[in-house]
């Protein structure tokens, strides 16, 4: 029993040993850090032989970026240029990987809801244009904080609730005690036309979409791309701005400086493989 | 109302035919690497913290070392699980300039908790055998560590072993905390095939079934080690 032991324990600490030694040594695969839930997340999952991180937020993706954990962060433009700002030694790849759109989600238990964002969405639709222009500008004096009412299920009729990630500047974070971002005002201009109280949910991004398709909040803003998968559990409005996904780096990295096109990107995160 | 027939033809899509489980087994593996080899250090340092706790008080040495004990134990204790491996990696490992995979410092922190929970369960196995089987020894003329070692280490083991049976059920459950920094285990994997269709319904029943299995059968493989324990008890 006793030698059992011993050659266990042993064996045991040995394989932890030499364990210990793999970790510390240099990784051949391609490390990719990006938000979960995410379409960077999805963008970065389908390429081959990379390996790739999930965090909770972009800023921490970043953090981990500037940490040397991931080589690179693939996360939408607006957000790039935004970390890149907040953060010093990144830079931004300028090579647009995919397009997408940014929209409005909304319970598909309430087409009714639906139709009147639709028609806010056209009659405001220069007021949304100089929302975007004015935080895309970083003009930070013209932000307009909001604030968010409680939640109360009693009060429901007279509440909009909307599902956040304020984690996602420009276009949602937290201001004090406080939310600011361009889909926070755009969600601040819906209520006020439809004379509702706003509430602002703030969740994890995974969240967002899950917790309209319970029906536990009535829209989802939290710079949405339409996708056919979000689509099966809820309804989009139509969108409001169009993103791309690029991809953070540290300055330091050269590796993507000479690359023209989104396939020489490519060629380069896949190398190895 | 759950649309039984979507979730599970949703998962069986995600798991089976584009591929879901390769990223569970992953998971799986890093979960139970994290688990095996924080236990294996855990039992390290609880093994050199435990030899201190029992030295005789009379030199200077062993007061000093078993300060520095208390101090790494009421750290270890007093911080949650989640706290310790934020701090560990957005602070302490930057600070160090180290650059290690994800697993590997997860492993190493979940060691350095564990350890302090060792330790405890080894000082207490050790002080709960009588203290006249020292005394015995020592009249008898065997050293401190003889009696230590031939007489008391191997009655207390005994009370120990089921003890970290326990210790590694709990740090099997709590690994599912280590996502918050990026590394995918198995609940994460689980969270990931869930994302990506938004059907959570048949990924988390999965999740906890896997986790119960797991637990249920260390726990099997306590009890055979208690029964070959007792079997030099008194009846």
């Amino acid at each position: 029993m006793k030698k059992i032991l011993t050659l266990l324990l042993t064996v045991i600490l040995g394989v932890a040993c030499c364990f210990g030694f793999a970790g510390c040594g240099e990784n051949a695969t391609v490390k990719i850090g990006s938000q979960s839930g995410t379409t960077g997340a999805m963008y970065a999952d389908c390429l081959k032989g990379c390996e790739v991180s999930y965090y909770d937020t972009f800023a921490l993706a970043a953090q981990d970026l500037k940490n040397g954990k991931v080589e690179y962060v693939v996360v939408d433009g607006a957000t790039a240029q935004s970390l890149k700002n907040d953060i010093s030694g990144l830079k931004v790849i300028d090579i647009e990987l995919s397009s997408e759109y940014y929209g409005i989600a909304v319970d598909k238990a309430q087409p009714e809801l639906l139709s009147s964002i639709n028609t806010i969405l056209e009659s405001k639709k220069a007021e949304i244009d100089a929302i975007i222009e004015k935080y895309m500008n970083d003009d930070e004096e013209n932000f307009v904080p909001v604030a968010s009412a409680v939640k109360d299920e009693s009060k429901a009729a007279t509440q909009l609730v909307v599902a956040t990630n304020a984690e996602f500047p420009p276009f949602e974070s937290i201001s004090g005690d406080k939310y600011v971002g361009i889909d926070i005002e755009i969600a601040k201009i819906i209520a006020d036309e439809l004379g509702l109280e706003l509430v602002i949910d703030n969740m994890q991004f995974d969240a967002v979409v899950q917790s309209i398709g319970t029906h536990s909040v009535d829209i989802g803003m939290s710079g949405l791309t339409i996708t056919a998968e979000r689509k099966k559990s809820v309804n989009f409005a139509n969108p409001y701005y169009i993103e791309s996904q690029y991809i953070l780096t540290l300055e330091s990295n050269t590796k993507l400086d000479d690359c023209m096109t989104v396939i020489d990107v490519l060629n380069v995160l896949t190398a190895n493989k | 109302m759950i649309n039984w027939a979507e979730e599970w033809s949703s998962f069986y899509k995600q798991f089976v035919t584009l591929g879901g489980y390769k990223r569970l087994f992953d998971g799986l593996i890093a979960t139970v690497e994290i688990a095996v080899f924080g236990l294996a250090i855990g039992i390290i340092i609880g093994i050199l913290i435990a030899i201190v706790a029992v030295m005789p008080r009379y030199k200077l040495l062993p007061k000093i070392l078993d300060k520095i004990c208390k101090v790494y134990v009421a750290i270890f204790r007093g911080t949650p699980m989640v706290v310790q491996l934020l701090v560990g990696h957005y602070l302490l490992l930057p600070l160090l300039g180290v650059n290690v995979s994800g697993v590997f410092e997860a492993v190493i922190i979940f060691g350095l908790n564990s350890g302090a929970y060792v330790s405890e369960i080894m000082r207490s196995g050790i002080q709960s055998v009588d203290a006249g089987q020292l005394e015995a020894g020592r009249a008898l003329g065997l050293s401190f560590w003889s009696a230590m070692g031939k007489i008391v280490i191997p009655q207390s083991i005994k009370n120990i072993l089921p003890t970290l049976g326990n210790e590694f059920i709990s740090l099997i459950k709590e690994t599912s905390v280590v996502s918050f920094i990026a590394i995918t285990d198995l609940t994460k994997a689980l969270k990931l095939i869930g994302d990506a269709t938004y059907h959570y319904f048949m990924p988390y029943i999965m999740l906890a079934l896997i986790y119960l299995v797991i637990v249920l059968l260390i726990t099997w493989g306590i009890k055979v080690m208690e029964r070959r324990l007792a079997r030099s008890d008194r009846k």
